[in-house]
């Protein structure tokens, strides 16, 4: 085998390596969404600006703590698993947390964010961020400023196996760019 | 057109040649003449088609990051999705055409290096996009060199190094910022060193690997200030620069010959280093306050990095020590000087603040002083001239010290700008007088 042939064995393991980390993310998240339970977060835009991808409506879900249900609160990063239920006003609600996997029911891998007392801690969802293009987002981010309050905006957010994907932003009951062609 | 490394063969083959009468020595030196010029003007053109390669890919890349950032939120998903694999097919089908076709031009294997590793990222980045990923910006960059990393030795090219090089010492920064450890940057520098081996040992003379060891040397600085972080020790940080910085610099010359790409950036980086720290702790107030690094402690990450912090300056100050040691035995005593900085560190921690600035006054004139005499005596005019920059430096820096009066401070500089001045006249014509 000449070293050219070595090359070309090294690069095609490498391509497929290149092919894959993006590949896997996006597989993972269209499963999600076309499978997954959907839930409501409330949450509270901001616009923020990120030079790699784009603008984004920094979104906060208001639902951040949990009960904990391990023995020890672990430390501040650690990856926690946190079981997620429909509440009585229709959004989310975050039921438990734990460093395990729950044997039922909906939940997302989240980081440990910090404790508020000893059996309840609070947790950083992996819903931070709605990607807009650069025209819209600002206007997003002028529409929550000139609506009544935050409670108005919410993500519905597809929940399967620990992963959770943001589907749409919504202000009221209309998705984010229709509320904004309305305006 | 005959290769460069071809024509090196020729050259080397000449005496041979003309040895055993195959050729005459006109014929030989007619033949190197010749090849001289076809090497320097193939060496123009390839740099010339280098450095467009790279400025296009760069271009292209870059706007195709721009583009996809845009966010065509008009467009559905999964048209979305595989718009940003186009990119990335588009480079490894390049890259790997390069491989397959075993080009040894420089051109198309930095520029689709350069492509490819942009792609990577463009890739990574839109999918994050479409799918409203949060996650952080520092796992986005690490998994991004890291899958770019290989393509430097793949491609035999430099430009994906440095892209990884810069890639890897950003996330370290932000990585230390989180609480972790700056030993990684150690790690992921001798990585981009073992995959960029192929342009290191193969461009041993040439500006690619000189490039890729001055932005090295660079990162290096930064990965001592990312370990020593950690370090609580007093002083510490002065003692790692001035060992890491004069073991850049002996190591360099002692390079001279079996390496001349790394000769330059280590000699380079190694002098300016050592003479501008020995500038700024000719301020007492710079021992006095910043001697201790102590507000720095509060980012300790760890027994791994805690350990790094004491066994990195340590292992500098050996290897600093080591290096002086041969140069003094052996016959480099012009390294000595600049060499000797971490001795006089040592010296200097162990006065006080007042005495270890007056230390480094000293110091910093007898290097000055060592490099007018080795410029006089080896009839360097460029080495007289920058010992009389290393005196001058001095001069500055008390220009800013409160406790000289104006009239002192001004006779002084007017004193050593006219000593400056003569000194170069007089030199100059000793030279010219002297020249063959």
């Amino acid at each position: 085998m000449t070293r050219r042939d070595r090359f070309l064995i090294a690069f095609a393991v490498l391509a497929v390596a290149q092919l894959a980390v993006p590949g896997s993310r996006l597989v993972m998240r269209e499963l999600t969404l076309r499978t997954g339970a959907r839930y409501r977060f409330q949450a509270a835009p901001v616009d923020p600006y990120d030079a790699f991808r784009g603008r984004f409506v920094s979104v906060r879900a208001t639902a951040d703590a949990a009960p904990f249900a391990g023995a020890q609160v672990p430390k501040h990063g650690t990856r926690v698993y946190v079981s997620v239920a429909e509440g009585e006003d229709g959004f989310a609600r975050l039921t438990s947390a734990d460093t395990s996997r729950p044997a039922s029911g909906d939940y997302i891998a989240a980081r440990m964010a910090g404790t508020i007392s000893s059996n309840e801690v609070r947790v950083a969802l992996p819903l931070d961020r709605f990607y807009m293009n650069e025209r819209l987002a600002p206007e997003a981010e002028r529409a929550y400023r000139q609506s009544a309050g935050a409670r108005d905006a919410w993500l519905a957010v597809r929940v399967r196996r620990g992963m959770a994907v943001i589907e749409e932003l919504y202000i009221g009951e209309k998705p984010i760019a229709e509320y904004l062609k309305a305006e | 057109m005959a290769s460069k490394r071809n024509i090196e063969w020729l050259r080397d083959e000449l005496p041979a040649l003309v040895e055993k009468g195959v050729l005459n020595a006109d014929a030989a030196d007619r033949l190197r003449e010749h090849y001289s010029e076809a090497t320097a003007s193939q060496e123009s053109r390839n740099w010339i088609g280098i450095v467009f390669s790279i400025l296009g890919a760069l271009l292209v890349g870059a706007g195709i990051i721009l583009l996809l950032a845009y966010n065509w939120t008009e467009l559905p998903r999964p048209l979305r999705a595989v718009i940003a694999f186009l990119p990335l097919l588009a480079g490894q089908l390049g890259a790997g055409r390069t491989i397959w076709t075993w080009r040894e031009e420089l051109g198309p294997r930095e520029g689709w290096g350069v492509f490819l590793a942009l792609s990577v990222g463009a890739c990574i980045a839109l999918i994050s996009q479409t799918y409203h990923l949060g996650g952080e910006f520092d796992t986005f960059l690490l998994v991004w060199m890291i899958l770019c990393l290989p393509l430097a030795h793949l491609l035999r090219a430099v430009m994906p190094a440095l892209l990884c090089l810069a890639g890897f010492a950003w996330w370290a920064i932000l990585w230390k910022g989180d609480g972790g450890s700056g030993l990684w940057l150690w790690l992921l520098l001798a990585a981009v060193l073992a995959h960029s081996i192929d342009v290191l040992t193969a461009d041993r003379a040439g500006q690619r690997a000189s490039v890729l060891v001055f932005a090295s040397c660079v990162v290096a600085l930064l990965a001592v200030w990312l370990t020593l972080v950690e370090s609580l020790r007093p002083g510490i940080w002065i003692l790692t620069y001035a060992a890491l910085l004069s073991l850049m610099y002996v190591g360099g010359g002692f390079l001279r010959d079996a390496s001349p790409a790394a000769h330059g950036p280590l000699r380079v980086i190694g002098a300016l280093g050592v003479i501008g720290l020995s500038a700024a702790l000719t301020f007492s107030p710079v021992w006095k306050e910043l001697g201790g690094w102590g507000d720095f402690h509060i980012l300790k990450s760890g027994e791994a990095g805690w350990i790094g912090a004491r066994v990195m300056p340590f292992g500098f100050v050996l290897g600093a020590l080591i290096a002086w040691a041969l140069a003094l035995g052996g016959r480099r005593r012009d390294l000595c000087w600049l060499g000797a900085a971490p001795l006089v560190v040592l010296a200097g921690l162990s006065a006080q603040p007042a005495v270890a600035s007056v230390l480094f006054n000293a110091y910093l004139f007898a290097v000055g002083l060592a490099g007018i005499l080795i410029g006089v005596k080896e009839r360097r005019l460029g080495r007289a001239n920058s010992g009389m920059i290393v005196v001058l430096l001095i001069a500055t820096t008390r220009f800013f010290d409160s406790d000289i009066g104006f009239i002192a401070k001004g006779t002084a500089f007017i004193v050593l700008g006219a000593a400056f001045l003569a000194a170069n006249i007089v030199l100059t014509r000793r030279f010219r007088r002297a020249a063959p």
